[in-house]
């Protein structure tokens, strides 16, 4: 462990240091955009690194911590250090940077406290991760669900945060980096506004506190994540930085998840109505198309091991039919309409029901975005020309957006970069008009006042991971005192349209269990067969996973008293091994 | 002094999307709900600021505004907000 944690340390230092002489040299000299490409280059190298050792079957600490060194060795050695830039603390005024700090503590807290508790990233997001950690490689993937195969940039971080102390207790991590990058592009969107540093900052500040964005960030959910890029990828258009940068961001957005491209005809439209501004200088081609070239692996990957694995770079999408089926677009339907009417008369008011990180039944855009937020876009889209294209660009997203988003009632979670426009133009308000100021700062603290809690998150499950030892956090204690920590668990695959699993519990926070998935089980004798050729003594059959027949047979085999349930847990073991 | 035409059209440009808001909102919602429907609101403040967005009172219809939208939005998202801290409500 503490030779991980060495690795871990040495790795993140020298991807820190990388990043910001890369940003250096790539600079437009803009330092509200560098902040957002020290970001998005932090993640670049960091999802190479995990791609590279995986499909090398390197992931380890050892090697990444070595990769490490060597790249601090060669950062130093090529006179880097001498070349640092300064950091002055800029003048923010000292209640936002009590604000600024109050959020800071919070999500590392969070992330300290918090185990994975979201059903999509125990069910598929997130089993392959664990996967990845213990075998050292990316393939083969586990079969925990039909819809691991689906773009995994934002596991690539979450494995980073992962590998060195082979355990989940900073996984949250990855999604507090990804917070951070949003409200940077958020930031360098209100320099393009027009806002001064102090505002700009504010504008930041207000769209970090938005519940969507704040409580996804310790989730392990990928939807904030891929707005932090579609913002950041806006803030690049809107400046004119260079195509090569504005498409390095694109791929990484990609990879994260498809579902970034709804961003595309907004960014098309902003570029085209900022035709006529001043483009920024662009990077040298020596550095631009080499990370253009390294953008586009990482983002296409996905998409090219689906082509090569299954015949379809979509895959499962078009190639089963339960996943398609959840998948559809709404094109053909009158959906725009009905989720306009929904977002707007209903979700915005975020009062059916708990923020929960899933968002289905409310947008999670906070009272800074409806009560201040549209009244300050409002006023400022009659003044400000740069907040109108940018009204017109989200405006365009959005609308793509709620019309493509696949079918069902979770299309809430694909527009979470909206709130950001609401941020730039409440901050742009309170800065012309102070009278308003005390209002925008009442709902900002309101706004950290109602995510103090997930709604997923019980109060008793909080109260049970902030009693745990931090080896042993986990939110299902069952599997801490029923199984072994290095058995070996057979639990169900996911199919998706029967609801999701949460077969990541099974490896446990230390990811120490090897865990076979079962994809189906035709008798009580094939369970039993299969469990004694996986050498599985234990069954986490998932009860809302698998198909019917196949937990059938598992009810069955407990009634015949070959599985006997572990106490009043979840799991089973074999009674004849 | 007369208006510009540009800004003439302009105004009446914008009242007209403000008022095709409002008939949306007024032909999808029941009545009851419409004084306190989030699309309304914002509506009727954007026409209100095109017409008078110089006058002095413009900044406090702006306050008073959001100060609406706050209590709206917190008389139903609040208890949840409660409930999250652990307070009955």
């Amino acid at each position: 462990m503490i030779l991980g944690f060495l690795a871990m340390l040495v790795a993140n230092v020298a991807v820190t240091l990388g990043a910001i002489s890369i940003t250096r040299r790539i600079s437009s000299g803009r330092r509200s955009l560098d902040a957002v490409l020290f970001f998005l280059i932090r993640y670049l190298i960091i999802a190479a690194a995990i791609l590279g050792t995986g499909l090398a079957h390197l992931l380890s600490p050892l090697p990444l911590g070595i990769l490490g060194a060597a790249g601090l060795a060669l950062w130093a050695a090529s006179g880097e250090h001498r070349r640092l830039p300064s950091f002055p603390r800029p003048e923010l005024g000292w209640l936002l940077w009590a604000l600024i700090a109050m959020i800071v503590g919070r999500l590392l807290w969070q992330v300290w406290w918090y185990a994975p508790y979201s059903v999509d990233p125990l069910s598929y997001h997130l089993p392959k991760m664990a996967q990845w950690v213990q075998q050292g490689a990316l393939l083969p993937y586990p079969r925990a669900d039909i819809r691991e195969t689906f773009p995994a940039g934002f596991e690539l971080l979450e494995t980073w945060w992962c590998v060195f102390l082979h355990h989940d207790v900073l996984i949250e991590m990855a999604g507090v980096e990804f917070l951070a990058l949003g409200a940077a592009a958020v930031a360098a969107l209100a320099r393009y506004s027009g806002l001064g540093l102090r505002s700009s900052a504010f504008a930041a500040v207000l769209y970090a506190v938005t519940p969507a964005p704040l409580l996804q960030a310790t989730a392990c959910m990928n939807d904030a994540p891929v707005a932090s890029v579609m913002l950041a990828t806006l803030a690049l258009c809107a400046t004119r930085s260079s195509p090569l940068l504005v498409l390095a961001a694109a791929a990484i957005g990609v990879g994260i998840k498809p579902t970034f491209a709804f961003v595309l005809p907004g960014i098309v439209l902003l570029a085209f109505l900022e035709r006529r501004s001043t483009p920024l200088p662009p990077p040298s081609r020596a550095w631009g198309i080499p990370l253009l070239a390294l953008s586009l692996a990482v983002g296409s990957f996905w998409y090219v091991l689906n082509l090569v694995r299954f015949g379809n770079p979509l895959y499962p999408i078009g190639s089963v039919n339960t996943v398609e089926k959840a998948s559809l677009s709404a094109i053909e339907g009158a959906s725009l309409p009905l989720r306009l009417n929904d977002l707007v008369g209903g979700a915005i008011y975020d009062a059916r029901d708990h923020y929960t990180v899933q968002f289905i039944l409310v947008a999670g855009w906070g009272i800074v975005m409806f009560a201040c937020g549209g009244v300050a876009l409002v006023a400022m889209l009659r003044t400000n020309g740069a907040i109108r294209k940018l009204a017109a660009a989200f405006g365009l997203t959005l609308l793509v957006a709620l019309q493509l988003a696949p079918w069902g009632s979770f299309y809430l979670r694909f527009i979470l970069f909206f709130p950001a426009l609401g941020a730039i133009a409440a901050a742009a308000l309170a800065g012309s008009l102070p009278r308003g100021a005390p209002v925008l700062w009442v709902t900002c603290a309101l706004c950290l006042l109602s995510t103090t809690r997930p709604g997923d998150l019980r109060t008793s499950t909080l109260e049970t991971l902030s009693s745990s030892d931090w080896h042993e956090r986990t939110i299902d204690r069952s599997f801490v005192w029923a199984v072994p920590s290095d058995a070996t668990i057979a639990c169900l695959q996911g199919t998706h349209d029967d609801s999701n699993g949460e077969g990541y519990l099974a490896y446990g926070p230390g990811l120490s269990r090897k865990v076979v998935f079962l994809p189906r089980v035709e008798s009580v004798e094939d369970l039993v067969r299969q469990m004694n050729d996986h050498e599985a003594f234990w069954l986490f059959p998932q009860a809302r996973n698998g198909d019917g027949s196949s937990r059938r047979h598992i009810l069955q085999a407990v009634l015949r008293e070959v599985l006997s349930q572990q106490w009043s847990t979840p799991i089973y073991s074999l009674r004849r091994h | 002094m007369t208006e510009p035409a540009d800004s003439r059209r302009a105004k009446i440009a914008e009242l007209s999307a403000a008022a095709g808001i409002l008939l949306w909102r007024l032909i999808v919602l029941p009545l009851p709900a419409v004084p306190m429907d989030w699309m309304t609101i914002l509506a009727i403040y954007w026409a209100y600021t095109v017409l008078a967005h110089r006058s002095k009172h413009w900044p406090w219809v702006t306050v008073g505004t959001m100060a609406l939208l706050a209590g709206i939005y917190l008389q139903g998202q609040f208890p949840f907000t409660l409930d999250v801290l652990g307070i009955p409500s």
